[in-house]
């Protein structure tokens, strides 16, 4: 069994963003390959960018030899190129792109001009297709084709060798119906992908999911331009939209749609019609697309139509959080791994530098234990693989953050005790954003209870992480070179969490 | 090393309980401490003599007698009859005084004592010393004479080898006055306490008395050499002993020395408290020693075995000298040198040293107390002068004791072991 | 907290194995080095000698044993760069451990010869009970500052 993941547009690289971080701490139901790629025309897009580098990150934090654990257990085969973008080498304009000029006063001429406005057609869609699925679901329709370009090519191939050998394949397609290219892509690409292996799907030996994200946020309006993404139209595009998919069953097509919601708007900090601008910060609600995902790949079948919803109005607590092995779970895996970044960067990382540029390797016994005598180099290790390793780490306590930070307003966080690692400042526009404490400011006393609630204060923990990675062996004679180091942290750092719990 | 051998002669204590002979001479030479004018000192010291046996002795018990040329028990209070002149008129045993009678019948476990002016001619005093020697002196006891001056008034006779006799009254000056001896024989404890208690019972008033004590002990402690502190020590460390010397009953007499590898010579100075017995013979400071010496070999056993060693007594130099606190000696002295190159070989080695003084010296009494040959031929013509103060033959017979002591059994000022473990 | 505990006698048993096997060779080998004189006899002067090398280990020991309560309950690694200083503290209660052989230096009785061969023996007797106690068994967080430990402490 494959999984593949495609993100549509930039909530769905960010969905897909939440998901590769649950696949890091261990969610997944197994250990097989991901297979992941994005749709997007604006390649510049913030988000997506910042998914792409995240993916490529876990990549290389995927190569380290840490052995039988759920840390980074999934292979992951980034798509190449990695983004799709309809746009690819075609012209930028509506009009141009299906040689409007050429039909010359024709029925289709006629019809493209009862489809689409004249600043529709005129546009340029180098930033995406500007909030209008209308003008994205024409250019996929025209643009997809599985059999002749990359990385649809070998998606295609890929996801065959899989079904022919039994193993099967589930394919999962986040994006949102209120914005552009997620609105016009999923439904568009969901389909051609459908048609291609519907036999195999009568077979139950290929999977199709779907996770759609009813609008969560909000952005002030970008007054410049004529044809942008306006937030205020979000309701209105995704009652349509919705109103639309039931009407022409379009999601039939899928063995599972999660459609995913949020009562109240996030405002998000940067107001863009796209480019590297349009960076929005991560949301609670891709953390539940992200499960959602999850979901999709642990289970064949569901039963009925579940409906989750918080317990409370006015706060998201662990609980709410659903995953096939309950909530406590999810909660541990995820404090397990946010206490493993955590360490690493406040005292493991910086440690290791130390090492490097001074000497006196006696300050860690981890050290002497993992790296001295296990013969691995420290120099290379730390330009290469614990490089890779903070990057990963640098982004998941953010991006952890950031989902506390998106409750902070109206239905209030009580997730993540973000203050120990991260703190908010206003930007350069006077917005409020979160970003990461230089590791020697983390709260070392709060090392323990980095989820709330705060059960039991341990303020003396991470001294006695460092007392046990002293200790520490691994046995799992899967686990290699620094892989071995960075697997002692990571379980030591859960049974940091099972004291707690 | 096994431990040294107990001692062969022990100073005897002083038992609870004795039974005293008190032998009484009758002979005529006798009557004379009887016939003075006023009480004698020998009528006064008659009563002393039992009152010292009952006050001596929690089980004191004193019997007497009367003898000259026979022997006879008195029974009763019949001894005091001894202050009377009838006393000495029983032609029975008035004639001769056979002392040797009485040392033949004499008991050593009992203490015997003769009252006696002690006239004795050369062939009694060979007799008499060569008895005393054989039953007392050579079995580790003891004789004692106890020389008193008394008033006299009377005849002495038997005086000098021919035999005469010459009238004799004292005058009031005490040297005038005729000895008379008590001769005790027994343990060396009995004879000195009797002689204390006679002291303290009455004789210290008495004019002029003088005691000597012939044994082989000069004093009754057992060498403190083991508890005596090292005034210097070179090349040499004191040991436990027990480190060298298997326990045993003379730990007190036994020093221990560790020398290491490279030393020529080992030194050691120490001293320790000496006691003389009182009444014992003079004798000059400088001690003899007398030295033997045992090398330990292996022998298969958990001990070494001593093997006498010459070249390990020559090795060692001893020198030891009494010193003198007030007129009595009062410490011992003593220096150890060890030739260590001298030695054979390393190992253990075993010294017994004694310490003994050189010839015992008279008291100066004895000389002036005694009558001599050429003095009685002169009063055989001036019978007038006779010196009835002094006793014939007295130097003769004492120094006849003294050298019966000196043959028999020398006395020991000290004896003691070292002990020492050489490395080279 | 168990093995703590055992950590802790275990150090109290070097103490006590260096006091009843080298003390008592080193008493015996100095024995026919040295000559004490007049003032004391040789087994009194190994008596002090065994009582101070005592003495010594004692302080030494308890050096150790402080090195170990610090560094399991008074130290703490909340932050990485608090390992930086912690050999110098060793090497002070490392000198504390030497400066134990003082007592012993200055209170022994001059003896004729041979005297002073006790002092490196002191000074021998402190500096491994100290040192090998710690080598084997400093806290965990701190088991390699004891110089060499690295090469000797691999299994626990």
């Amino acid at each position: 069994m494959s999984y593949y993941v495609i993100g549509i547009g930039g909530t769905g690289a960010k969905c897909v963003e939440a998901f590769i971080h649950l696949c890091a701490a261990g969610l997944m139901p197994d250990n097989k390959t991901l297979f992941s790629l994005f749709v997007d025309p604006d390649g510049s897009n913030g988000s997506l960018k910042r998914a792409g580098q995240l993916l490529q990150n876990y990549h290389d934090c995927n190569q380290l030899q840490v052995g039988s654990t759920d840390l980074f257990k999934n292979d992951l085969r980034i798509a190449r190129p990695d983004v799709w973008s309809p746009l690819q080498n075609k012209p930028q304009r509506l009009d141009q792109f299906f040689n409007y000029d050429t039909l010359h006063e024709s029925s289709a001429a006629h019809l493209f001009d009862v489809l689409y406005s004249p600043k529709e057609k005129q546009t340029s869609l180098e930033y995406g297709f500007r909030g209008h699925p209308s003008i994205g679901a024409a250019v996929m329709a025209a643009a997809v084709r599985l059999g002749d370009e990359e990385p649809w090519a070998t998606l295609r191939d890929q996801i065959s060798l899989d079904v022919r050998a039994a193993q099967g394949a589930k394919v999962i397609l986040f994006g949102s119906i209120f914005g552009g290219t997620g609105a016009s892509g999923v439904p568009t690409i969901g389909r051609l992908i459908s048609n291609e292996f519907s036999p195999q799907m009568n077979l139950d030996r290929f999977k199709l999911g779907s996770v759609l994200m009813l609008p969560y946020f909000s952005f002030d309006p970008v007054k410049a331009e004529r044809l942008r993404v306006d937030a205020d139209t979000f309701l209105l595009s995704t009652q349509s939209a919705l109103d639309y998919y039931h009407r022409q069953d379009e999601l039939k097509v899928c063995n599972a749609v999660y459609l995913l919601g949020n009562e109240t708007l996030k405002p998000m900090r940067s107001s863009s019609i796209g480019g590297q601008m349009q960076e929005n910060e991560p949301h609670l609600l891709e953390l539940y697309a992200g499960l959602a995902a999850v979901h999709f790949f642990a289970n064949d079948r569901v039963q009925g139509y579940p409906h989750i919803a918080r317990e409370l109005v006015n706060k998201t607590s662990w609980a709410d959080l659903p995953h096939d092995n309950g909530f406590s779970h999810l909660k541990q895996k995820v404090g397990q791994l946010a206490r493993f970044a955590f360490a690493y960067l406040a005292a493991y990382h910086p440690m290791l530098k130390s090492i490097n540029d001074t000497g006196a390797e006696y300050r860690a016994p981890w050290y002497i234990n993992f790296f001295k005598r296990q013969k691995v180099d420290l120099k290379s290790s730390i330009e290469l693989e614990l490089k890779h390793l903070k990057i990963y780490c640098e982004s998941f306590l953010l991006w952890l953050a950031n989902v506390e930070q998106s409750q902070n307003d109206g239905a209030g966080g009580h997730l993540i005790n973000f203050n120990a690692f991260a703190e908010l400042y206003n930007d350069e526009n006077g917005k409020p954003d979160v970003r990461l404490k230089p590791p020697h400011q983390f709260e070392l006393e709060s090392f323990a209870n980095l989820l709330l609630p705060i059960t039991k204060e341990q303020p003396q923990a991470m001294s006695l992480l460092w007392e046990r990675m002293s200790n520490a062996k691994v046995k799992d004679s899967n686990a290699a070179g620094t892989g071995r180091f960075v697997r002692a942290l990571y379980d030591n750092c859960g049974k940091i969490s099972q004291d707690e719990v | 090393m096994p431990p040294p051998p107990e001692a062969t002669s022990k100073f005897s204590p002083l038992p609870d309980t004795l039974k005293v002979d008190l032998y009484f001479d009758a002979t005529l030479s006798m009557q004379g401490f009887t016939q003075t004018q006023t009480s004698s000192t020998y009528q006064q010291a008659i009563p002393l003599l039992e009152r010292a046996v009952i006050e001596g002795w929690r089980g004191g018990e004193a019997s007497f007698f009367k003898f000259g040329n026979d022997t006879a028990p008195l029974t009763g209070r019949a001894f005091l009859d001894a202050a009377k002149p009838q006393f000495y008129s029983d032609a029975k045993y008035n004639k001769k005084t056979f002392i040797e009678r009485v040392i033949d019948r004499s008991q050593p476990d009992h203490l015997t004592v003769i009252i006696t002016d002690l006239f004795q001619d050369n062939a009694d005093v060979n007799q008499l010393s060569a008895k005393l020697k054989d039953k007392f002196i050579a079995t580790g006891l003891a004789v004692g004479v106890l020389g008193i001056r008394s008033q006299y008034q009377g005849t002495v006779y038997d005086v000098g080898s021919d035999n005469y006799s010459f009238g004799y009254k004292s005058s009031d000056k005490p040297q005038t006055g005729r000895p008379f001896y008590l001769l005790a024989f027994g343990s060396h404890a009995n004879i000195a306490h009797y002689f204390e208690t006679l002291e303290r019972s009455g004789m210290s008033s008495f004019p002029e008395r003088h005691a000597l004590i012939f044994s082989r002990f000069i004093t009754a402690h057992r060498t403190p050499f083991a508890a005596a502190k090292l005034k210097t020590a070179t090349g040499i460390s004191e040991i436990n002993s027990t480190n060298l010397v298997a326990p045993g009953k003379r730990q007190e007499e036994i020093k221990a020395f560790r020398i290491i590898k490279g030393k020529r010579e080992a030194i050691f100075i120490t001293d320790w408290p000496y006691e003389p017995l009182a009444n014992v013979l003079d004798h000059s400071p400088i001690l003899e020693p007398e030295v033997t010496c045992w090398k330990g070999e292996e022998a298969g056993t958990r001990e070494l075995s001593p093997v006498e060693s010459p070249a390990g007594k020559a090795a060692l130099h001893v020198d030891a000298s009494l010193l003198q606190n007030e007129g009595s000696f009062n410490r011992l002295q003593f220096q150890a040198r060890l030739n260590v190159n001298e030695l054979p070989a390393a190992g253990t080695y075993g010294y017994r040293i004694v310490l003994r003084p050189p010839n015992p010296i008279l008291p100066a009494w004895v000389k002036d107390w005694n009558m001599r040959d050429g003095d009685i031929k002169a009063w055989h013509l001036k019978s007038s002068e006779f010196n009835g103060a002094r006793t014939y033959n007295l130097e003769n017979f004492l120094g006849t004791l003294s050298g019966a002591v000196s043959s028999t059994s020398r006395p020991e000022a000290g004896e003691l072991f070292v002990y020492m473990k050489v490395d080279r | 907290m168990l093995k703590h505990i055992g950590f802790m006698v275990g150090m109290l048993v070097i103490a006590l194995l260096m006091f009843y096997f080298a003390v008592s060779f080193e008493s015996q080998y100095l024995e026919s080095l040295v000559t004490t004189g007049p003032d004391i006899t040789l087994d009194a002067w190994r008596e002090l000698f065994s009582y101070w090398a005592a003495i010594g280990i004692i302080i030494a020991i308890t050096a150790a044993l402080f090195w170990f309560v610090l560094g399991q309950w008074v130290f703490t690694m909340n932050r990485w760069t608090s390992a930086s200083n912690k050999r110098t503290v060793w090497l002070i209660l490392g000198a504390a451990a030497l400066a134990a052989a003082l007592p012993g230096i200055l209170l022994m009785p001059t003896v004729q010869e041979g005297g002073r061969l006790a002092w490196p023996f002191y000074l021998i007797n402190n500096l491994v009970v100290f040192y090998v106690s710690t080598l084997l068994l400093s806290p965990s967080s701190f088991k390699y500052i004891p110089r060499g430990a690295s090469l000797v402490r691999q299994w626990w």
